[in-house]
C-alpha cells in the first residue's frame, strides 16, 4: 500500500531545501537528463513543473526501461500519472509531498554528493545519488526513497503497458472511457 | 431515506432516538437492531454512498473512493500501515469476507481478566444472527484457487493443521477484486445487507457527514454536531453544517476514530484508557513463485488458512501466529516484492506466477490513538520483541508451507529481498530485522482502544458498550475489545454491536434512558 509521508519528518528534513529552492528557481529547468529531457505535461495539477522533473529522474531510476520487461517509468509518464494521483489528496500529503522532492531535488548538494540538483546530474551520477538513499544514515532519507517507489509503482502498475508486460488481464469490468473506446473500434 | 451529504445545499438538523456515527460492521449491525425494534434512527457516514456500479476494480481509483486516506494510513514509524474503509458499509466493503468468531478461550480471557460480563451462550446467540444476517458459509473446496489449494497442500504435506474459512459471499464471481469493492455484489457486505435492512425499517442514512463532536449537556451525551463534506478528496471541504439530536449516541467509527472523536469532543474517561491499549494484529505478506502460472489474482484471494502454530496462553490470550492466503493486484503485489530498478521487474515478471499468503500474529495492546498538534492522526505501536519473533517465526514457517508446496522461491516482504529456496536457506530468516526499513506490516484488524470492561476504573465502556460515567453516549466497534480478538473481526464487532444495540432498546423500552 502507498506509504503516508510524515510530515515532521519532512518539515525537519526539507528546511534547507526550503532555502535552495529560493535559489533553484532561477536556474533552468530542462537540464534533467535522467528523464530523458522530456517537456511536463501542460496540465500539472499538484507538482511543480521542477518537482515533475524530479519525479520523473526518480521514476526513471526505480522503474528503468529494459530488463524482464521493456516497459519502464518514461514509457507511461509515471510521474504525471502521480500527479494526477494526488488530486484530492490531503493537502498535508501533498506538501510534504512538495517539500520532499525538493529535499530529493537538491539532495546532492544538501548531502555533499554533487555540486549540482538531481535533474541536471548525468545518468550514472543520478543513478548512484538516488541509490545511496536506501543507506542514509538518515531516517526520513531512507523513508523518502521508500515512499516515493511507492507512489512510482502505483502509478506504472495501474497501467495497460505494465499489465501487458507482466501477465495481467486486468480488471473485468469495463470503465466508461474504455467502453467507449470499445465501441469505436 | 438516505440524504447525499455532498448535494445538500443547506444546514442539516435533525432529531432522533439513536444517532449512530459509522456505517461499518458496529454501526450498520446496531441500526438495524434498533430500527427493527422501532426506534427512530440516523446512521451518519463519513464516506460516501457508493455501490457495485461505482467499483471500477482499479487500485488507482478504488483506493481514494473506498479507504481512509486512499490507503495510506500509518503508524508513526511508518511500520504498520492499518488500512481501514471510508463508505457507506465500512470495511466491510474492502475487506476479505472472511467470517469468524472470537475464539471462546480468548471470550473466557475478556470474561476472567477484564471483568467482561458477557454470557458465552448471549455471545454465540449474537455471533450466529450475524452470521444469518450476511449468509455466512464455509467456501466450497472448488472455490479455492490456485494459491490457497497450494497453501492446504503445503501445510498437509507439513501434517499442519489448516482448514478453509467461512465467508460471506453468494454466487461469487471469482473475479478476485474483493478489496476494492465487490462490483457484483456477491459480497454480502453491510452495504447491501444491513444499512438496507435498517433503511427499510425506517433508518436515515446521511452520507458525507463528517461528525466532528459529539454533544454533552446536564451530563449526558445528546446529539452530535459536524459538516456534510464534498464528495471527493481525503480531506473533503465543508460544504453545509450538520447537527443531530439523540437520546442515544452511539460511536461506531472504529478503533482509530472512535477515541479520537472522544477526545476532540473532550469526554475523558476515569479509566484514562480512551485511545490507549491499541492491538493492530500485524500481518507480514510472504510471496512465492511457482514454475506454474498460477493466476493467484482471480478467485477468491483468502479463502484457506493454517493455524498449525496458533496457541492459546492463558496469561495473555492467543499467541502464535496464523498463515493465510491472500492476494492482490499489481499495485498491491508490487509494494511487497523488497527489490528495486531491474530486480524489481524481474520479480513483478513473473506476477502471474506468484502466490502470496499472511502471517497473522495476534499481538498483546501495545499502541495508542490520537490527534497530532496539526489535527492528523497519530497512531503510535511499539512492536512487541516476542510479536518481533513470531513475525520471523512464521515467515520461516510460510516458506517452508510453500516450499513444501513446489514453489521454486519465497520470499517475505522484507527489505533487503530475502530469498528461500530450499530448507538451508530458512536460516536466513533467524536474524532479519522487522523495522520501518526492512518492512511494511498491514493491519487490517485495529481494536482496543476504548475498552470494555465492568470497572469503571479500567474500562471506558461496560459490557454492553455503554459509556462509564456518561449517560446517552454507547460504543460499538472493535476499540471496545480489551485485547486482540485474535481472528477477522467483522463477525466479532456484528456480535458484539448486536447485543449493545438490544440493551439500548431494552432500555428504550423499559423507559430507562
Amino acid at each position: 500500500m502507498i506509504p503516508e509521508i510524515d510530515r515532521r519528518t519532512f518539515l525537519r528534513g526539507a528546511t534547507g531545501a526550503g532555502a535552495l529552492l529560493v535559489f533553484g528557481g532561477a536556474l533552468p529547468l530542462g537540464a534533467c537528463v535522467l528523464a530523458q529531457a522530456s517537456d511536463p505535461p501542460p496540465d500539472l495539477a499538484v507538482l511543480s513543473p521542477r518537482a515533475w522533473a524530479t519525479l520523473a529522474c526518480f521514476a526513471d531510476h526505480a522503474i528503468p526501461r529494459g530488463g524482464a520487461f521493456e516497459a519502464g517509468a518514461s514509457d507511461v509518464g509515471v510521474a504525471g500519472l502521480v500527479d494526477g494521483w494526488l488530486v484530492g489528496a490531503d493537502s498535508r500529503l501533498v506538501t510534504d509531498l512538495r517539500r520532499g522532492l525538493a529535499l530529493l531535488e537538491w539532495g546532492p548538494l544538501l548531502l555533499g554528493f554533487a555540486a549540482r540538483p538531481l535533474t541536471a546530474l548525468p545518468p550514472e551520477s543520478a543513478g548512484a545519488y538516488l541509490a545511496s538513499l536506501t543507506t542514509s544514515r538518515l531516517g526520513f532519507v531512507r523513508q523518502l526513497h521508500a515512499a516515493l517507489s511507492e507512489l512510482c509503482l502505483l502509478a506504472f502498475y495501474s497501467t495497460r503497458s505494465a499489465w501487458r508486460a507482466i501477465g495481467y488481464d486486468g480488471p473485468i469490468v469495463l470503465g466508461l472511457a474504455e467502453s467507449v473506446e470499445l465501441e469505436r473500434r | 431515506m438516505i440524504i447525499y451529504g455532498s448535494e445538500r445545499v443547506e444546514d442539516l438538523s435533525l432529531r432522533c432516538d439513536v444517532v449512530v456515527v459509522g456505517s461499518g460492521a458496529g454501526g450498520a449491525a446496531a441500526a438495524r437492531v434498533l430500527a427493527a425494534a422501532g426506534a427512530k434512527v440516523v446512521i451518519l457516514e463519513e464516506g460516501g454512498y457508493h455501490t457495485s456500479f461505482d467499483f471500477k476494480q482499479r487500485e488507482r481509483e478504488m483506493l481514494p473512493m473506498l479507504y481512509r486516506d486512499r490507503a495510506t494510513q500509518r503508524t508513526r514509524d511508518r511500520l504498520v500501515n492499518v488500512l481501514q474503509g471510508r463508505c457507506v458499509g465500512g470495511s466491510t466493503v474492502v475487506n476479505m469476507a472472511d467470517c469468524a468468531r472470537v475464539p471462546r478461550a480468548v471470550l473466557e480471557h475478556w470474561q476472567r481478566d477484564f471483568a467482561v460480563e458477557i454470557d458465552t451462550a448471549d455471545f454465540e446467540a449474537a455471533s450466529e444472527r450475524a452470521e444469518a444476517a450476511l449468509g455466512v458459509a464455509e467456501i466450497a473446496a472448488d472455490q479455492l484457487n490456485a494459491n490457497n489449494r497450494k497453501l492446504l497442500a503445503g501445510a498437509e504435506q507439513l501434517g499442519w493443521r489448516r482448514s478453509r474459512f467461512h465467508h460471506n459471499r453468494t454466487e461469487c464471481t471469482g473475479c478476485g477484486f474483493c478489496l476494492m469493492g465487490c462490483a457484483f455484489d456477491a459480497k454480502r457486505s453491510a452495504l447491501v445487507t444491513l444499512v438496507p435492512a435498517a433503511l427499510a425499517d425506517g433508518a436515515t442514512l446521511v452520507s458525507n457527514a463528517r461528525v466532528e463532536r459529539v454533544v454533552v449537556r446536564g451530563g449526558r451525551a445528546v446529539g452530535v454536531q459536524g459538516v456534510l463534506t464534498e464528495e471527493h478528496g481525503d480531506r473533503p471541504a465543508a460544504r453545509v453544517r450538520l447537527e443531530v439530536a439523540a437520546d442515544v449516541v452511539l460511536l461506531a467509527c472504529g478503533a482509530v476514530h472512535t477515541p479520537l472523536l472522544l477526545q476532540a469532543s473532550e469526554i475523558a474517561s476515569a479509566s484514562g484508557q480512551i485511545g490507549r491499549n491499541l492491538s493492530l494484529q500485524p500481518q507480514l505478506p510472504v510471496l512465492a513463485v511457482f514454475s506454474e502460472r498460477m493466476v493467484s489474482f482471480r478467485g477468491i484471494p483468502q479463502s484457506a488458512y493454517c493455524d498449525e502454530h496458533l496457541v492459546f496462553d492463558p496469561r495473555v490470550g492467543m499467541t502464535g501466529f496464523a498463515i493465510e492466503g491472500i492476494a492482490g493486484g499489481p499495485v498491491q503485489t508490487a509494494g511487497l516484492v523488497g527489490a528495486s530498478g531491474r530486480d524489481h521487474k524481474r520479480w513483478m515478471a513473473r506476477f502471474a506466477h506468484t502466490g502470496s499468503c499472511l502471517v497473522l500474529v495476534p499481538d498483546q495492546p501495545a499502541g495508542s490513538v490520537a490527534a497530532d498538534e496539526t489535527g492528523r492522526t497519530r497512531i503510535d505501536y511499539a512492536l512487541q520483541p516476542d510479536v518481533e519473533q513470531r513475525i520471523r517465526d512464521g515467515a520461516r514457517a510460510a516458506a517452508r508451507l510453500y516450499l513444501a508446496a513446489g514453489a521454486e522461491v519465497v520470499v517475505p516482504a522484507l527489505r533487503p529481498l530475502t530469498e528461500i529456496r530450499n530448507e538451508a536457506d530458512l536460516a536466513r530468516l533467524d536474524d532479519v530485522a522487522v523495522n520501518p526499513d526492512a518492512t511494511t506490516l498491514l493491519s487490517a484488524h485495529p481494536q482496543g482502544t476504548c475498552r470494555m470492561g465492568e470497572d469503571a476504573r479500567r474500562a471506558v465502556v461496560d459490557s454492553r458498550g455503554r459509556f462509564h460515567g456518561l449517560e446517552g453516549l454507547w460504543i460499538a466497534d472493535a476499540s471496545v475489545f480489551p485485547t486482540s480478538a485474535s481472528t477477522h473481526t467483522m463477525i466479532p464487532i456484528m456480535a458484539f454491536a448486536d447485543l449493545a444495540a438490544r440493551s439500548i432498546a431494552q432500555a428504550r423500552a423499559a423507559r430507562t434512558i
